[in-house]
């Protein structure tokens, strides 16, 4: 005869029943160790070097941070214009003394189509000082017959 | 075995702490364990509270008051972590409704360490219906056979509401098996 659920009940009431848990094989062998070790891990006292190690950290970011910044501006700046490196390093050091990154990096990003004109027409001047009044009646000769050049000199 | 007064003893010197904890734990890892499981269900996150509630114990060794006793001071420390995870898993898991055990429900349904006879698992089934205080309460008299002097220590509540939940526990279970016939 099947039992009714309600007699099961009082059952139960006067004899109580095992909860159906089960462990993992070898839990509580392993457990004190695991517990330890977590307290080892989070109670662990931070050393001396340790508290100088984190005080610094932020710093040393920092200083990482601007190095990183000095180098890609300076460095392509070096490369690709290091004559106009060469102007401004001087004329800050006549003016304020050593140029500081945020100066390097203004001037770099701050390069307008007429101070590229400057760069080049510096060089133009520098190229027609340096050429001879004979020179220039050589290059005159080669593209002129001698009656142009009798009618330029009149 | 060292008694708990001898535990406790060597727990406040700071010589002997170390392994004073490592006979507490070895002392009552299992005792706590079954209590814990009996309210997460789960083993997984049976383990996680057991953990922290060794964990907690260490932190507040210093902050121990010895009148309440030694075993009394545990199973609050575990019933509060229990109650404190389940909380949590409720409220991320089931949108906040903190009366809804279908958490638990779930974990007796999917936990790969839950088995035994059809009747265990019904009971179980009958248990997880239960609000969490009438939940603890019936556990602890009903499997611990824990009294209620002593559950009126480790719940801090008074002997009368702790008779009232159990009565009202039974009622419900009682219920619970006369629905399914």
């Amino acid at each position: 005869m099947m039992r009714k659920n309600t007699d099961i009940w009082d059952e139960l009431q006067n004899e109580p029943l095992e909860p159906p848990f089960r462990v993992p094989e070898g839990y509580f062998d392993t457990l004190d160790d695991r517990i330890e070790s977590r307290i080892e891990e989070e109670f662990q006292p931070v050393s001396q070097k340790g508290k100088v190690i984190r005080m610094l950290k932020p710093l040393l970011g920092m200083a990482a941070s601007f190095a990183l910044v000095f180098l890609l501006v300076y460095y392509p700046l070096s490369v690709y214009l290091p004559d106009y490196l060469a102007k401004s390093t001087d004329k800050s050091e006549t003016n304020q003394g050593i140029a500081s990154e945020e100066d390097l990096l203004y001037s770099y990003f701050s390069i307008s189509s007429n101070s590229v004109y400057d760069l080049f027409a510096n060089d133009e001047i520098a190229t027609e000082e340096e050429i001879s009044s004979d020179e220039m009646l050589d290059y005159l000769t080669l593209s002129m017959n001698e009656a142009e050049i009798y009618a330029e000199l009149k | 075995m060292k008694s708990d007064q001898q535990i406790i003893l060597e727990l406040k010197q700071e010589k002997t702490k170390q392994a004073a904890f490592r006979s507490l734990v070895s002392t009552y890892k299992e005792r706590l364990y079954w209590h814990i499981r009996k309210i997460v269900i789960s083993h997984d996150d049976t383990d996680d509270v057991l953990q922290n509630t060794f964990i907690k114990v260490w932190r507040n060794i210093d902050n121990f008051r010895e009148e309440s006793g030694l075993f009394t001071w545990l199973y609050r420390i575990a019933t509060n972590e229990s109650l404190t995870f389940l909380n949590q898993k409720k409220k991320k898991t089931f949108v906040g409704n903190e009366e809804s055990n279908d958490y638990i429900l779930e974990n007796l349904q999917t936990d790969p360490y839950v088995d035994g006879d059809e009747i265990q698992y019904r009971l179980q089934k009958a248990i997880a219906q239960l609000p969490d205080k009438q939940r603890l309460v019936f556990n602890m008299r009903y499997f611990d056979d824990i009294k209620y002097q002593d559950m009126e220590k480790i719940l801090e509540t008074s002997e009368g509401a702790l008779k009232a939940s159990y009565h009202h526990a039974v009622k419900k279970i009682e219920e619970y098996f006369k629905s399914e016939e």
